[in-house]
């Protein structure tokens, strides 16, 4: 079930009044659990039960954690509960990929394995997955990250009921953003109808919808020639407009997700961390990884990153470490050479990063300077998506290949003016935030436009969206 | 460690305070307002300004432009073309007014006639593109512009339609601003080399047979929906489209044209018999502007005369 589908909106309007009558007010959290169930069983009814079996994975080794008294046996348990989650992922996500690259599609064969093998990608598996093994680590380091505000030391019936919230929580369970056990056990409790964030909901819907609708959905169509062979019939021109269009798509996709998640969940009385903070102004790649999934950024910093050490063992291993976080997240995103590539890339730009940090053009606060250090970065980012939108890594060089070589073709005004016309909000968009940050003298009359801005956005939704279609996240 | 350590939406208005001005309510109310008025006023202006768009931002609202124009202008069209792409590139202008192309890029010819038949308008002769019925129906799309409210809606609010779209507004006002006119148009390609890429490509797929269930499946529906609108009054006439002359002969080609034609016999349905055997194409299967207009002119003014129209024995 899609955020932009109207079943969903029938789903959310039925789930949201059951969930703050009165008398259901004791049943929130089986109320919700039902209700994230159904959202995920809709469409592939038979993947819930993987869903539950991870669920009940993290909730039995977490829990076990918490009531083991020697320290041995925690770490045995937060050990076995981590590699647990990560042969689920590593089965079902990498399974294909691990087969054709080192066993020549043996266990595409008939039997158990191969069907397991030719299962669909189960929806939000990276995620929920992840989710599990935060449980799990911020058990292992403190009792305390699952207690919440009724019930300090849960029993197991309580633990359990609450990690399946964790777990499936509808609004962030197929594609974040990801929230750490820490941050979400402490917010089960009962809430109240008249506590809702009604103004905080109703502006992240409205830009979420307006990203995902009217900017994602239309960019989708326009960067359709970014694909191969239709990428071989555009002049270079065409081709760095077409890559520009892509990553203003995946930004306004992913982060036009997020906001709606954030929306529904606040409307439920919940609070997800935020997921994006204008990346593109970004000066450096690492002030780009702060602002992109910020979510995913900070698992990936808190478990994986500094367990590795950090930067704390001198350069050669923190650019180890960076290199092999980075090619890992980059896998993460989906089962192909091409994402680990990307991440590869990202990898060695924050190296080659840190080893220039200090020198001349990377201080300098001279504005020139400072745009250029956008540009640079902005530049980089957008060639790399090339990796994403073309998984198959002969095709991405096709692409270089054609951007070299096709100055000669026609530049076609008309599919660049589609493009530069959705790019125009997030461009906006970003431009804003800078106005702010950048502490321009305040508008007197900027407060009062400003529910005018939101109300043209959500009639640009009724009067512009795009074709209908998945979010770009799912499929990892 | 406590929730407060999570860094929060900039839309939680407890960190912006941006609602201090007019509190919760009153923010809500302005938006609601706001967005209502900027809906009425595009609305209006399109209402009162009523403007000629046959072609949009991309090729998917070129289809839904084409459907929307067949499902609600008025008056209802006296013809109309169904088809995929390749019939697509005929320009609107050779047909005029009376004449729909119902052809879709990267769809079956079977889409443009399920939505004439569920339309209820019926058009007194369809021309069928029979180039690509071997492919799957996207009866999602179908439905899409069928599910209602939004069917019915549509009709009463033209903002409502795609083909009115501000995006797709203002793409048609910048082509008739550059080029006099709106409509599809596909030049020649001016890159031999490309060419011969593009074509190859094809050639891997044309000298595959076509899935033969599904073949059966999409002709059985065919005469299923040629019978049904014959008899509310339509009359067809069945062509198929120029392709690369070195495709004429490829299995997937010869294999489609033998079902059409053994589905609907030359001496029992009418065939339109100037189709050329090959015409220089961009990529193998499609044909220019310039090229689709002539033949175009040829295909409307086509003589139903069944038991004459003949096949050139060299297609077959």
């Amino acid at each position: 079930m899609l955020f932009t589908e109207p079943v969903f909106a029938a789903f959310f309007a039925i789930a949201f009044c059951l969930y703050y009558l009165p008398p259901a007010r004791r049943f929130q959290v089986p109320l919700l659990l039902v209700a994230s169930f159904c959202f995920y069983a809709y469409g592939q009814p038979y993947l819930l039960l993987l869903l539950v079996i991870s669920a009940a994975i993290s909730a039995g080794a977490s829990y076990a954690v918490l009531t083991s008294a020697r320290p041995v046996a925690k770490r045995t348990w937060s050990i076995a509960g981590v590699a647990l989650n990560l042969a689920i992922l590593g089965f079902f996500k990498y399974g294909g990929l691990i087969d054709r690259s080192f066993f020549a599609g043996f266990g595409a064969a008939d039997g158990t394995l191969g069907t397991l093998l030719s299962l669909p990608l189960p929806i939000g598996i990276s995620f929920y997955t992840f989710h599990g093994i935060s449980l799990i680590v911020d058990t292992f380091h403190s009792a305390d990250a699952v207690a919440t505000p009724t019930v300090r030391r849960p029993t197991l019936s309580q633990h359990l009921k609450h990690t399946l919230l964790y777990l499936t929580f509808f609004p962030q369970l197929v594609a974040g953003p990801i929230i750490k056990a820490h941050n979400f056990y402490p917010q089960i409790a009962p809430k109240r109808f008249d506590a809702i964030d009604w103004t905080g909901a109703v502006k992240a819907l409205i830009v979420g919808y307006f990203l995902k609708r009217v900017v994602a959905d239309n960019l989708r169509n326009a960067t359709l020639l970014l694909s191969y062979p239709g990428l071989l019939t555009q002049s270079s021109g065409n081709l760095l407009i077409l890559d520009f269009g892509y990553s203003i798509c995946i930004f306004a996709d992913f982060a036009g997700y997020s906001l709606i998640a954030i929306g529904l969940a606040k409307l439920l009385g919940y609070e997800l961390p935020q997921n994006f903070n204008f990346p593109y102004i970004a000066e450096s790649f690492s002030e780009f990884w702060t602002r992109w999934h910020m979510s995913l950024s900070s698992w990936l910093r808190e478990y994986l990153y500094y367990p590795l050490g950090g930067n704390r063992r001198g350069a050669g291993r923190t650019y180890l470490n960076l290199m092999v976080v980075m090619c890992l997240g980059g896998l993460w995103h989906g089962a192909a050479w091409s994402y680990a590539l990307w991440g590869g890339c990202h990898g060695l730009a924050l190296v080659t990063e840190r080893r220039i940090r200090g020198k001349r053009f990377d201080a300098s606060p001279h504005l020139v300077v400072r745009v250029m250090r956008v540009a640079m970065v902005f530049g980089f980012v957008s060639l790399a998506w090339v990796f994403f939108k073309l998984p198959r890594i002969t095709e991405a060089t096709a692409f270089f290949v054609a951007l070299a070589e096709n100055w000669h073709l026609p530049f076609r005004a008309g599919p660049a003016l589609v493009i530069v016309l959705y790019a125009a909000p997030v461009i906006a968009y970003h431009g804003w935030y800078l106005w702010r940050r950048a502490g321009a003298p305040k508008w007197q009359m900027a407060p009062r436009l400003e529910p005018i801005a939101y109300g043209v956005l959500a009639s640009a939704i009724l009067l512009n969206a795009g074709p209908l279609d998945a979010f770009i996240y799912f499929q990892f | 460690m406590p929730a407060r350590s999570m860094r929060l939406s900039t839309f939680n208005s407890r960190i912006v305070g941006s609602s201090k001005l007019v509190g919760h309510a009153g923010m809500l109310r302005l938006i609601a307002i706001s967005g209502v008025i900027a809906f009425g006023l595009y609305a209006a202006l399109i209402e009162v300004w009523s403007p000629d768009v046959h072609a949009g931002q991309d090729q998917e609202a070129d289809n839904a432009i084409a459907i929307e124009r067949f499902l609600y202008d008025e008056p209802a069209p006296e013809a109309a073309i169904v088809g995929s792409s390749q019939a697509q590139h005929i320009p609107a202008a050779v047909f005029g007014p009376g004449i729909a192309n119902l052809a879709l890029a990267a769809e079956s010819p079977l889409v443009g006639l399920t939505i004439i038949a569920r339309s209820g308008r019926v058009p007194r002769r369809i021309y069928v593109e029979t180039n690509q019925i071997a492919g799957p129906v996207d009866t999602g799309l179908i439905d899409g512009f069928f599910t209602e409210p939004g069917y019915t809606l549509k009709r009463f609010v033209k903002a409502l339609r795609t083909t009115y779209q501000p995006a797709n507004l203002l793409v048609s006002l910048a082509r008739r601003a550059a080029r006099g006119r709106d409509e599809i148009y596909y030049p020649k390609l001016a890159d031999p080399a490309l060419h011969d890429v593009l074509v190859a490509r094809e050639q891997g797929l044309l000298n595959m047979p076509p899935n033969a269930l599904l073949l059966e499946s999409n002709l059985g529906e065919m005469k299923r929906l040629v019978d049904l609108l014959t008899a509310q009054g339509a009359e067809f006439v069945f062509f198929e489209m120029p392709i690369e002359p070195r495709f004429e002969q490829a299995a997937g080609v010869i294999a489609v044209r033998k079902a059409m034609h053994a589905a609907f016999p030359d001496d029992r349905a009418c065939w339109y018999g100037g189709t050329p055997a090959g015409l220089p194409t961009t990529d193998g299967v499609h044909i220019d502007s310039e090229e689709a207009a002539r033949f175009g002119q040829s295909l409307v003014q086509t003589v139903c005369q069944p038991t004459l129209a003949a096949e050139p024995p060299s297609r077959h």
